[in-house]
């Protein structure tokens, strides 16, 4: 999952503008905005299946690729580090 | 002056926080020796009175600073979005005759830029914390902000400053040729921050949310409103403007008393906050404004914080709110519109047809605005100021060019722009300007923008084209173009390709065609 994540953010998201790795920060640095946290979001939903709660859509869990891998490992709904 | 108002409420309140952000806090006496220092600092940099100083920074302490810092060295502040592309920065920093603005190393690679573009020499106080040393490259000198430290902390003497001195300059979008740049005075400054506080009831107890960034208009209750009133104004930071969650959590924890945003920030946090799992019992008002807010948003919004005043604020920044309304708690949801309420204490408003006539009650026509908090002017705009601004029986008003009627329950009614002006997220964007630099592509025929709706999330740009005869349509090459000069909320997400246009019965394209074609897509 963690080379689709950083495939979707860079191509669909910052339409190749720049390069990111999974361990870049996304969020306090300004390379996604509202929009683009959105559109991250509803991704992530569909490619696991399930809603995410708007709760846990924070700067800890969603700061980077790496992060984002945590906390929905955390959740048990990925098995990948 | 305004920064008497941080004087008079270190006197009375000096250990109250007037600014929070993250983690920090910062007294109004400590926000009065700082920006004394920061001052000193200016002056022994050659800011004198008059002189226009930037400041491009991304929501943080140090703006406050920068901003009082600055006027206290009887300079006007100039706000500049940092994600403004160089061309606009350069067009900025030469139109005020800059030579300092307060940044920060983020902002390196365009502030080197802009100096090279005008070939002038540049300094720039850096805010950057990890910054200790001056560096100086290409026509750049970066002073780092603890420079300030080696001055005295008390207050600078600059003599001859009086109210009608330019307090600040507020640019507005406008990409090809200059940009438009709203005058401010301390004597305007300061109407609007006393009409707040008496309108809204902002005391030193009061925990105000600033969502806005400093280059918007909105900014000013947070900036000038709340030192007048002693009050401390909480500083969203950028990421949590993102991110609802963290945003509604930040409201709970700084136990907000008034929030102050455009609509989007709240579709936001309705939609994707989790308010409903917050503490927000410190909340007494949430004030909306920048563009309007459907009506069935306003219910919901009232239906998830019933016990809280929720006020529609109309104003462009050009007068700096001029009406506002309580929105009653029966309204349905159903409206077709929310009513902008009544003309504020001290300002008056006329609504004019095509003849400067004016018009019956329940009519349309433009609305003139005369208010103590307007502008003094646009920035060395002679024609432009003689444009638009008209006297009426002795009274200055400014022509909005907004369309308003007044009903006949008294109330007064916005009925959208007379020109091409749209807003995306409360931001301006000038519709023929876009259009135009579409239309310099050698492949495009004709071109329409207008803004489409997504949803909860907000709007975005469209743009439509016909393309000249046998071309193809380069969109990257188009969107690159647009991106090198527009800010990003003002590019197109995407360009449609159309054989014709829709047109209304006078033949001018009919935009709100295209726009319900996309909203259907």
């Amino acid at each position: 999952m963690k080379s689709e994540l950083v495939k979707f953010i860079t191509e669909q998201l910052l339409n190749n503008s720049m390069t990111i790795d999974a361990e870049r920060e996304l969020l306090v640095s300004g390379i996604l905005d509202s929009l683009a946290v959105m559109s991250l979001v509803a991704y992530i939903e569909k490619s696991i299946g399930k809603p995410i709660p708007p709760l846990d859509v924070t700067l800890d869990n969603f700061s980077s690729v790496n992060n984002i891998l945590g906390y929905l490992k955390a959740q048990g709904l990925t098995a990948e580090i | 002056m305004l920064q008497d108002n941080i004087t008079r409420s270190t006197v009375r309140y000096p250990d109250s926080n007037a600014y929070r952000f993250l983690d920090r806090s910062m007294t109004y006496q400590q926000l009065d020796r700082e920006s004394n220092r920061l001052s000193r600092l200016l002056a022994e940099l050659g800011v004198s009175r008059g002189d226009r100083v930037g400041i491009m920074l991304n929501r943080c302490m140090e703006t406050p600073l920068a901003v009082y810092a600055i006027m206290k060295a009887g300079a006007a502040f100039v706000p500049m979005d940092p994600d403004m592309p160089i061309a606009r920065v350069s067009s900025l920093v030469q139109s005020c005759e800059m030579t300092l603005i307060v940044s920060t190393s983020a902002q390196r690679e365009t502030l080197l830029a802009v100096a090279h573009d005008l070939n002038t020499p540049l300094v720039v106080i850096n805010c950057e914390i990890a910054s200790l040393a001056e560096t100086s490259e290409k026509g750049c000198s970066f002073i780092p902000l603890s420079a300030a430290q080696n001055f005295d902390h008390s207050a600078l003497s600059v003599m001859g400053t009086s109210p009608s001195d330019i307090a600040y300059i507020m640019f507005t979008s406008g990409s090809t040729g200059a940009p438009k740049g709203i005058v401010h005075t301390h004597e305007s400054g300061n109407a609007y921050a006393r009409r707040s506080v008496k309108q809204y009831g902002i005391t030193s107890e009061d925990v105000i949310g600033n969502h806005a960034p400093l280059h918007f208009d909105i900014s000013t209750m947070g900036y000038l409103s709340s030192p007048f009133a002693g009050a401390c104004a909480v500083i969203i930071p950028d990421a949590y403007t993102r991110l609802p969650a963290s945003m509604s959590q930040l409201m709970e924890d700084e136990r907000m008393t008034i929030w102050y945003s455009v609509p989007f920030a709240i579709i936001q946090l309705m939609s994707r906050g989790g308010l409903e799992s917050r503490n927000l019992e410190a909340l007494r008002w949430v004030l909306y404004g920048g563009e309007p807010f459907a009506a069935r948003h306003v219910r919901a919004l009232m239906d998830r914080l019933p016990a809280i005043r929720i006020s529609n604020v109309y104003g462009p920044a050009e007068v700096n709110q001029c009406t506002y309304y309580t929105v009653p708690s029966d309204i349905t949801g159903n409206e077709e519109s929310i009513s902008i309420g009544h003309v504020c204490e001290g300002s008056r408003v006329l609504i004019v047809d095509d003849q400067d006539r004016q018009i019956k009650r329940g009519e349309t026509g433009e609305l003139l605005i005369a208010s103590p908090t307007m502008m003094q002017g646009y920035y060395r705009r002679p024609e432009l100021n003689r444009a638009c601004f008209q006297e009426v029986d002795g009274v200055r008003y400014y022509r909005s060019r907004d369309l308003a009627s007044r009903g006949l329950d008294g109330l007064l009614y916005y009925h959208g722009r007379m020109d091409q002006q749209v807003k995306i997220r409360g931001n301006r964007i000038e519709i023929d300007e876009l259009e135009n630099l579409v239309m310099q592509d050698p492949a495009v025929e004709e071109a329409a923008a207008y803004a489409v709706s997504a949803g909860t999330e907000g709007e975005r740009v469209e743009v439509s084209v016909l393309l000249t005869h046998r071309s193809e349509l380069d969109t990257k090459r188009v969107l690159d173009q647009v991106a090198a000069v527009f800010p990003s909320y003002a590019r197109p997400e995407k360009i449609v390709v159309r054989s014709e246009f829709p047109r209304t019965t006078s033949g001018k394209i009919d935009r709100r065609k295209l726009a319900s074609d996309a909203n259907v897509r």
